[in-house]
């Protein structure tokens, strides 16, 4: 990640340049946490003699850097993480960028005039209610109203018909419909009786519940595009040059202009950018990223290499076969992106509940107009309007998406991060959680675990530590970490590292090496090395990827609140079968040797399904999974395919999760108790006559007031998080 | 008791002047971003250059 060089080449430097007069850049930035971060970007940048101008976006973690001339980029770059932070940069997707920032400042003007409308409006109610109502002040005070309600019922409302038009084009009618209904004709019903100067004017109640509903959900909206920057994260480096062999030299070329049977070279640490055959005798890949396999894989000549592994020694040449989209990789994103776009919104809770309200209010309307027309018939029209206008389900539409938000904030503020609100819908249907293995039950590295038959003497330990120094193996990392001598030994030489077989190296005369031993690990997995002298073993490190602490407890919690646990993973079936039995799983939810598409074929299996894991090499199943929860990597490649990020790493806040869907699920359904509370009262009184003026007065907003309470409370469990909490670790 | 039907109107019209006040504010964009203004506020300058000049998109 660290390598910005291809900032320099002009032709992958146009990819990321915005669209502005002095040259800017934008980058994603992991790590903004306060205000410090802030100013330390901000500050540190400036000082750079170059750069114009810089300025964080706290809330969508960007910086935008202005510079005084095009080159240099890569440098800026190289700043940010100097500082302290990862800087990933953006490309500009402007349109979307300004279809968003236009759409926002629209939003804001719509609530404008309607909070503008109804604090005009209530002074001019309280007068009316209080008894100004002689016949030319109320005429004046209704007119007045009338003139703020329009451009409230035409322009702030604008929004909600063109949801219902949406809605009633996919034939479902969404919460929307009874709201406008009832908008439109309390307008009517108001103004017509304001004309004929008797029955009751509604302007003050409607224009209340617009402004309500606007504010409310446009809260949620910017909560929910504080991940939007991160769409525009390239999960491929498509911009790399590669090294083309020209029958006598390598040429630097761009990705873009190899041809199929073109040779390349890749070295050492290198990330392979195409699928290929490999000509080299021989290759030691990183291939987590399309196995989640941690250890090093040994390749031959002729065998075939995909794009995204990285090599990691020596360098090779590779016969390309494709790239870029074209390549495994690239089809796994290409899919991953194809199944988010086409994934059909939840019709929600919300949206579910006013179909029914709607029909069971219209036909109530209707049966009562048609019985009671044979009573009175202008009588019957004015109540069963009035019943329309009373029963509306309105507190609903803003109370919801309020208590949606402030859950995902409280979430936020505990590292786990939400993408969206229907989330939190979607985890109450889960019946099944598969879990990924490396990195998430696990804690995704290698540590030596004890030694056999004995521990190594001091001298073994700092031979141990300078053989294994320049190796970049993970089992040489393990060592390094698990040794604390530092002294190098001076007189050690003829050092080299054999690829997949160890390190091997003369001291005093004596030939030793570091290889893989043959004995078993107490554990029976994980891998085992030997320090031989003069091909006698001396002693052996066994090395496993340990569990991490909170996995076993958590999987039993999970069990007991009735879910299914499943572990899917790329490992080899005896390592997933050894983990699998430590942690209570059944034989049959045990799931080895899955490559990405295998896992993706699961998850669609066993809908409606969770798939928690690390957001790369899981990312087809993760888009394919209802719900997908992300514990481990990087945040912003991982929140494309995901739902949730838990940044805490590991999975002990699951349960806590689908207590917060819960218990949001159910200060929904309080709410809805409440709503039908209030508006049954209203249809009743509608229905028997009683509307007065001051009936709807007192209804509308006590019912309003009683709704946001309740979503403001929250439960027992969500009042335990906090709202303010320095403990948000990104 | 008159006097309501010329103070109102006038209230309302200074009223709509703000809401004008408001509606040039979210043009220019003063409201695209509610989260960074707060926190940048919290340390003191060091060098805050011109940086409105400078930002000419």
């Amino acid at each position: 990640m660290d390598n910005f060089d291809y900032l320099k080449r002009e032709d992958s430097l146009k990819l990321y340049l915005l669209p502005t007069s002095a040259p800017a850049m934008q980058f994603y930035i992991q790590g903004i946490r306060c205000n410090k971060c802030v100013n330390k970007l901000e500050h540190g940048l400036l000082q750079k003699s170059d750069v114009q101008d810089a300025r964080v976006h706290f809330g969508d973690r960007t910086l935008t850097v202005w510079k005084k001339s095009l080159n240099g980029f890569d440098e800026i770059a190289r700043a940010i993480v100097e500082l302290g932070y990862e800087p990933v940069p953006l490309r500009p997707d402007t349109d979307v960028q300004k279809i968003v920032l236009k759409e926002n400042r629209m939003d804001l003007l719509r609530i404008g005039i309607s909070g503008f409308a109804v604090g005009n409006i209530m002074l001019m109610a309280v007068m009316s209610y209080a008894g100004a109502d002689e016949e030319f002040l109320g005429t004046f005070l209704n007119w007045l109203s009338l003139g703020l309600f329009i451009p409230v019922v035409t322009f702030s409302a604008w929004p909600l018909y063109k949801n219902v038009a949406q809605s009633l084009q996919a034939k479902k009618p969404s919460i929307d419909l009874p709201i406008c209904l009832a908008i439109w004709i309390g307008g009517v019903v108001s103004f017509y009786n304001m004309l004929s100067g008797r029955g009751e004017v509604y302007f003050d109640s409607l224009t209340m519940l617009i402004f309500l509903i606007l504010s409310s959900r446009f809260v949620l909206k910017r909560i929910q595009q504080r991940y939007l920057s991160l769409t525009r994260v390239g999960l491929l480096n498509e911009s790399a040059t590669v090294k083309r062999w020209n029958g006598a030299d390598y040429d630097e070329v761009s990705l873009e202009t190899l041809q199929p049977g073109d040779i390349i070279r890749v070295e050492k640490k290198q990330k392979i950018p195409v699928d290929g055959f490999l000509l080299s005798p021989w290759a030691q890949l990183n291939t987590a990223i399309l196995t989640g396999e941690s250890m090093p894989q040994a390749v031959a000549k002729g065998a075939h290499v995909y794009a995204g592994t990285v090599l990691i020694s020596g360098s090779i040449d590779v016969k390309v076969k494709s790239w870029g989209k074209q390549s495994r990789i690239g089809q796994i994103f290409y899919q991953m992106e194809q199944t988010l776009s086409q994934r059909t919104p939840l019709l929600d809770f919300t949206d579910r509940v006013g179909r029914v309200f709607t029909f069971t209010v219209i036909g109530l309307a209707i049966g009562f107009f048609i019985i009671y027309a044979f009573v009175d018939p202008t009588e019957a029209v004015k109540r069963s309007l009035a019943l329309i206008i009373l029963a509306c389900p309105c507190t609903l539409a803003f109370a919801i998406p309020l208590s949606q938000s402030l859950a995902m904030i409280k979430c936020a503020r505990q590292g786990w991060f939400i993408k969206n609100a229907a989330t939190f819908e979607k985890l109450l249907t889960i019946k099944n959680v598969f879990f990924d293995k490396t990195g998430t039950l696990t804690e995704g590295l290698l540590k030596v675990e004890s030694w056999s038959p004995r521990e190594p003497s001091s001298d073994e330990r700092r031979l141990i530590k300078t053989l294994e120094s320049k190796s970049q193996h993970p089992v040489a990392r393990a060592l390094l970490d698990h040794l604390d001598t530092d002294v190098a030994l001076e007189d050690l030489t003829e050092f080299c590292e054999v690829l997949g077989r160890g390190v091997f190296g003369i001291w005093r005369g004596a030939r030793y090496s570091i290889e893989s031993a043959t004995a078993k690990t107490p554990e029976g997995f994980g891998t085992s090395v030997g320090l031989y002298k003069d091909d006698r073993l001396q002693c052996v490190a066994h090395l496993s990827d340990q569990l991490r602490s909170t996995t076993a407890t958590t999987l039993d919690r999970l069990r007991t609140q009735g879910f299914k646990c499943m572990i899917l993973s790329g490992d080899s079936d005896e390592v997933v079968t050894h983990l699998g039995q430590k942690l209570g799983f059944g034989r049959e939810q045990l799931y080895g040797r899955k490559s990405p598409e295998d896992k993706a074929w699961v998850i669609t299996q066993n809908s409606p399904a969770a798939m928690v894991g690390d957001g790369v090499n899981d990312a087809l199943a993760m888009a394919k999974a209802h719900v997908s929860v992300a514990t481990y990597g990087c945040m912003e490649a991982s929140l494309k395919a995901a739902d949730v990020f838990l940044s805490e790493g590991g999975i002990h806040a699951i349960p806590q999760l689908f207590k917060v869907a819960e218990d949001s699920f159910s200060v929904v359904k309080r709410n809805l108790c409440f709503s039908l509370f209030y508006n049954s009262i209203g249809a009743m009184a509608a229905l028997m006559g009683l509307v007065h003026p001051i009936l709807a007065a007192i209804l509308m907003p006590l019912s309003s007031v009683t709704v946001l309470t309740s979503a403001l409370w929250g439960t027992n469990f969500l009042r335990t998080l906090p709202l303010n909490n320095a403990g948000a670790n990104r | 008791m008159n006097l309501i039907f010329l103070l109102l109107p006038a209230a309302l019209v200074l009223g709509f002047i703000f809401f004008l006040g408001f509606v040039w504010a979210t043009q220019n964009g003063q409201y695209d971003d509610l989260d960074t203004p707060p926190q940048r506020i919290l340390t003191d300058d060091e060098k805050e250059q011109t940086a409105n000049e400078r930002r000419s998109t």
